[in-house]
């Protein structure tokens, strides 16, 4: 890529340790125009390098006093008695988070178009998606409103909007950064990841977050190797894998375009490419629809009026039974989509159909994991595109769950693995809109990600010169 | 799917659908079991290694040693790889010592 110094954090650290910039010269934030912030919060935060540098968070995950609404009606009003994890080590090294974003409900959705406060535009196209669950954070930091957002990633959340964003998104290995403070959708494959303008400034906030935390029982103990920093590496003696079922689905024009434009990329910088077989990646996102549905499902029974945001209780003589005010309030507080996947939760899970669906699902997501370590034993990352399309029309898609959930084919099985993931900038479509390339690493294999596409970030033309929001004049 | 099981998963979650809302699950549902239907059936047996056929029993010890399930807690419905086990065992070790 090729922004000035300035506008990313690697870059104006490292001329702010040259002394050649002053604080007081970083690009200022602009104003959301997206209708993606839904709280902010000026309270100066600790010194550190992340000081100088304005951050959001996605509306699930827990800060000390600020709502932590997952964008639903429910929880409208309730605020975190606590701070998550992440955000507290971040915070430790300076972060200052100002700004809490929409995303979809609980995080299920693709388009962030199932909030409360209504959806979010893309900075790029305004009458086009940001991408979701997460797609407030995308927003505000391709907006130029936060330099850096976290956000969390279940199928694709934090992918998925950073591609139709032109950001970059990491999702790390599962139980990399603590979920302490992350509100649980579906816990096996829940991770908070990071959106920002490039490679260096992801690792850098990953750097910070990652590592083990004694307060979440599924943080990795391994330690957490020192990322590559922004400098070019080479890229003789990399291997990457090229997953052919996978890339076997439809794509649109553009996207595929773009997808040679850097497969031939990738050979000029010398890495050698390999074929890696996961039969069973295409059919993951029944696999992720039956799974994920289940846990929410059971985590999500927890909201019941009883001790977390609204209860409804209708005046009637006796008041309400609890069982009757339980009902009015999940029937009031969930939104239409997170009302369907629990529904769709309890159906997989209910006797009759429960071997059938779930239970299959469960066993064929252990032997897509197998699948996909196997291909790790040939190569070091494997490409693919980050989604089979650019951001769509806000309005196209919200009531068909089965082409929202087509945005996902690309994203989901790693997240069925637990596997990192990150998504970079591939260039643009006929339509001047983004398109992600995806890698993927084996697990723990952060590191390799971040070496990797640095070395594809240097190469790909994806510039200010092609308007990204946050450079414009 | 009918009318009725509609009703009882209502009564399972607490939540109470429109007739509507109730039509379009129905519809919803019935989509969801015509593609787990294209889903690879369960094998007899345990299956075959990558074959896309699935364990209809318990894994046998040799496949379970090459699965670890990070330091978590066994989630229902979920697994982690994080690397090998110790041969015979079920502690984690740590991919990257070895250890």
């Amino acid at each position: 890529m090729n922004f000035p110094d300035r506008h990313t954090m690697a870059g104006a650290l490292q001329l702010m340790r040259e002394g050649r910039l002053d604080p007081a010269g970083l690009p200022p934030t602009r104003p959301d125009t997206c209708g993606a912030v839904i709280f902010t919060d000026d309270t100066p935060g600790l010194p550190g390098h992340l000081q100088h540098f304005p951050a959001a968070l996605k509306a699930n995950i827990a800060r000390q006093g600020w709502p932590t609404t997952c964008s639903s009606a429910l929880l409208a009003g309730y605020r975190s008695p606590f701070t998550a994890s992440a955000v507290r080590r971040l915070e430790a090294a300076g972060a200052r988070f100002v700004l809490s974003t929409a995303m979809d409900e609980f995080g299920m959705g693709s388009s962030c178009e199932y909030a409360v406060t209504g959806p979010v535009a893309n900075p790029w196209a305004k009458g086009r998606t940001p991408g979701g669950s997460s797609g407030g954070a995308a927003a505000v930091v391709a907006g130029g409103t936060a330099w850096y957002a976290l956000g969390s990633d279940t199928g694709g959340s934090v992918r998925l909007p950073a591609a139709y964003c032109g950001l970059v998104g990491f999702k790390p290995t599962w139980g990399r950064v603590s979920r302490l403070g992350l509100v649980a959708f579906a816990s096996s494959l829940d991770t908070v990841g990071v959106l920002a303008r490039c490679v260096a400034d992801a690792a850098l906030v990953m750097q910070a977050m990652a590592g083990h935390d004694p307060g979440d029982a599924t943080s990795l103990s391994s330690p957490v190797p020192s990322f590559p920093g922004p400098a070019p590496v080479r890229g003789k003696g990399l291997r990457v894998g090229i997953p052919r079922d996978l890339l076997e689905c439809d794509m649109a024009p553009g996207v595929r375009r773009c997808w040679e434009a850097a497969r031939q990329e990738m050979l000029a910088a010398g890495l050698e490419f390999r074929e890696v077989r996961w039969p069973l990646a295409a059919q993951g996102v029944t696999m992720y629809q039956i799974l994920a549905a289940a846990e929410a499902a059971s985590n999500l029974a927890r909201f019941d009026g009883s001790f977390y945001g609204r209860r409804v209780e209708e005046p009637v003589p006796g008041g309400l039974a609890f069982q009757d005010s339980l009902q009015a309030t999940r029937t009031a507080g969930f939104g239409p989509e997170v009302k369907r996947r629990i529904l769709w939760g309890a159906h997989v899970l209910a006797e009759g159909y429960r071997e059938d669906l779930y239970l299959r699902a469960r066993a064929l997501r252990h032997n897509l994991g197998r699948q996909m370590l196997a291909g790790f034993e040939q190569v070091d990352v494997v490409a693919l595109p980050t989604a089979p399309e650019t951001a769509f029309p806000l309005g196209q898609r919200p009531d068909d769950p089965v082409a929202m959930h087509g945005s996902d084919v690309f994203t989901v099985p790693a997240s069925l693995a637990g596997l990192p993931a990150l998504s970079l900038p591939a260039g643009v479509d006929e339509a001047g809109l983004p398109v992600g390339l995806q890698l993927v690493g084996p697990p723990l294999g952060e590191d390799v990600l971040v070496r990797v596409a640095g070395l594809l970030e240097a190469r790909i033309q994806f510039s200010a010169e092609q308007e990204v929001p946050w450079c414009r004049p | 799917m009918d009318s009725r099981r509609i009703a009882y998963l209502q009564q399972l979650t607490g939540l109470k659908l429109t007739p509507a809302e109730a039509r379009r699950l129905e519809r919803d549902l019935a989509q969801l079991d015509r593609q787990a239907a294209l889903l690879p059936r369960l094998a007899q047996g345990h299956g075959s290694p990558g074959d896309g056929t699935v364990p209809a029993a318990p894994m046998p010890l040799e496949f379970q040693e090459e699965l670890v399930e990070g330091n978590a807690p066994d989630l229902e419905g979920g697994f982690f790889v994080v690397g090998r086990a110790r041969p015979g065992g079920s502690e984690p070790v740590d991919p990257e010592s070895g250890a």
